[in-house]
């Protein structure tokens, strides 16, 4: 069956001044494909995601959604186009509560300026008790929960907005290891569900194994193997990370 | 995980947190200063209080949404102090009407506001840097333009000072600039992304808020409210003098802060900052009232302020 792409980068760059963080990366993603990202420490998977996402522009090189040129100059316009990021350290305001932080960049409003909060708080609701696993009140500050619901947050933040490709930045790092099983469990679901794609990124290579169709490594700055979920072992993914 | 102090334990299905507990120490003190000052409960000591408290409450208005956001604004008594020379200037020697000067203090006081958000996101300085470079800039310009009293004698103007049935207008301006601004920082979205720009400022930005913008827009509301204080100042003096308005950075600041929002940002009520700006005009007048020496203000003032913070930040019981 012929793969329809959703995302694609083409000789992708990036420098941080005189350090090469990204030196000619290309990636094809389908629609409805989970692909497993992984690398040493700064190999440029983190760099990948946010230039992706519009939080960094690229130097060099062209990214593509659905055959559009699509170099995002903010996360706004990445968001627009339904790309979420989920990231290691949850990006959420403390202050704020649960249906804030969900909606936050998003919020629903009346006259285009008031906040329709009491219909965010419902939407959100709704959300917990269609993904149960996301054991959340609505109404808490984020200030006040632990660091998995702080993650349970973020996730459901990327889950409200029904987006077409996730970017997963070592989600499961605050994660008990049977959320984290939960979490991957859920994502294939949703990905069978409702056909998003994903980038999942973790220095945690089982569950990168189990949660992924297609595994990519980067090594410094570029891709250095692709290789079938089914075919991969964390023994021969590190041998591909350090190079050897 | 953080407990949930006991005042919001108490008060949280009525008040918010930050409203709660400035309004409680108020309650406090002015039960307390009515027992150690004879004179107090009179309505002519509450008019006084009332008119005294109106400029820096106003001006801590703005203050308080720039502190919410992570930001601080150090220039707002010099702000204030070019709020009460135009308004004079323009009466006395330009002979401006009384609405063309409220429409150029204003117009002016905005720019103003507009130039410090500017310079701070455009230029990618901290809000401290800027803020006392402008503070020093415009109280030079202040003194460059004139070094001596300027009265006024516009009637219309002296009238904004006055009282309507013992009540001052420059309050009853406060009271509807203070519901307006409340109601605007809590049920639009602008004053949702002021407090998670305050939380967290690379993720609000990561999540598509433009918080340049936002940034931009509350200095130039707060430059607006220095204006208007500076206009309630001119108005209760008849007259500016070129120290107008100097220092009063450190009231503006301490009604914020005792107000509750904490320097750090993300939170704040603007109820709670009035209550923290009565509550410091409170402490002046008692000592007033019971012949305190002017200079212990700023002692007593500075104390409080240490003490808020303190609380505020949990170090002490009550604190978050």
């Amino acid at each position: 069956m012929l793969k329809v792409i959703l995302l694609e980068t083409r000789d992708l760059r990036k420098n941080f001044a005189s350090v090469q963080a990204l030196t000619g990366v290309n990636l094809s993603l389908g629609r409805g494909e989970i692909v497993g990202l992984v690398g040493d420490n700064a190999a440029g998977k983190s760099t990948l995601l946010k230039l992706i996402f519009g939080i960094y522009t690229p130097d060099h090189g062209e990214i593509l959604v659905e055959g559009h040129k699509a170099n995002f100059k903010s996360p706004l316009e990445a968001r627009n186009w339904g790309i979420e990021m989920i990231f290691q350290d949850f990006m959420l305001c403390p202050e704020l509560d649960v249906a804030s932080n969900a909606f936050l960049g998003r919020e629903i409003t009346e006259l285009k300026v008031l906040l329709a909060k009491k219909r965010m708080e419902q939407m959100v609701k709704q959300a917990t008790e269609r993904e149960k696993w996301l054991d959340l009140n609505v109404k808490k500050r984020i200030m006040e929960l632990s660091g998995g619901q702080q993650q349970f947050t973020s996730i459901l933040r990327a889950l409200m907005a029904n987006p077409k490709l996730i970017l997963l930045d070592e989600p499961t790092a605050s994660l008990s290891p049977k959320a984290s099983g939960t979490l991957v469990e859920r994502l294939r679901a949703i990905r069978e569900k409702d056909n998003v794609s994903m980038v999942y990124v973790s220095h945690k290579l089982p569950e990168v194994i189990s949660v992924s169709d297609r595994i990519v490594v980067l090594r410094l700055g570029q891709v250095a193997a692709e290789i079938k979920s089914e075919e991969a072992t964390p023994e021969n993914l590190i041998k591909q990370m350090i190079g050897g | 995980m953080r407990r949930v102090p006991l005042t919001a334990q108490m008060f949280g299905g009525i008040l918010r947190l930050e409203e709660s507990r400035p309004l409680i120490a108020l309650a406090f003190l002015v039960f307390v200063a009515g027992i150690i000052t004879p004179k107090f409960f009179s309505v002519n000591n509450f008019t006084a209080i009332m008119s005294s408290m109106a400029v820096v409450a106003t001006a801590s208005l703005g203050e308080a949404l720039i502190m919410t956001m992570g930001s601080i604004d150090l220039s707002v008594g010099s702000q204030i102090g070019l709020g009460t020379l135009l308004s004079a200037a323009l009466l006395a020697h330009y002979n401006f009407s009384f609405e063309m000067t409220l429409f150029t203090v204003l117009l002016v006081g905005t720019m103003v506001g507009f130039a410090n958000g500017i310079l701070v996101t455009k230029g990618r300085m901290p809000s401290f840097i800027i803020t006392l470079a402008t503070l020093s800039i415009i109280r030079g310009a202040i003194y460059l333009y004139s070094d001596l009293n300027i009265p006024i004698f516009n009637p219309t103007f002296l009238a904004l000072g006055g009282n309507v049935t013992m009540v001052p207008k420059i309050f009853g301006i406060l009271l509807l600039s203070t519901i307006a601004l409340y109601f605007f920082s809590r049920f639009f979205k602008i004053g949702l992304y002021i407090r998670a720009i305050g939380g967290n400022e690379v993720a609000s930005r990561n999540m598509g808020i433009e918080a340049d913008g936002v940034k931009n827009f509350v200095f130039t509301l707060a430059g607006l409210l220095c204006a208007m204080a500076g206009i309630m100042l001119a108005s209760r003096l008849g007259a500016s003098y070129p120290n107008a308005g100097y220092g009063y950075e450190l009231d503006v600041i301490a009604a914020v802060v005792v107000g509750g929002v904490p320097l750090t940002g993300g939170r704040g009520s603007l109820i709670g900052v009035l209550a923290g700006a009565a509550l410091l005009a409170t402490i002046v007048n008692c000592m007033v009232l019971l012949n305190i020496a002017a200079f212990w203000q700023y002692v007593v003032k500075g104390t409080v302020l240490v003490v808020a913070a303190t609380v505020y930040r949990g170090a002490l019981p009550f604190g978050r």
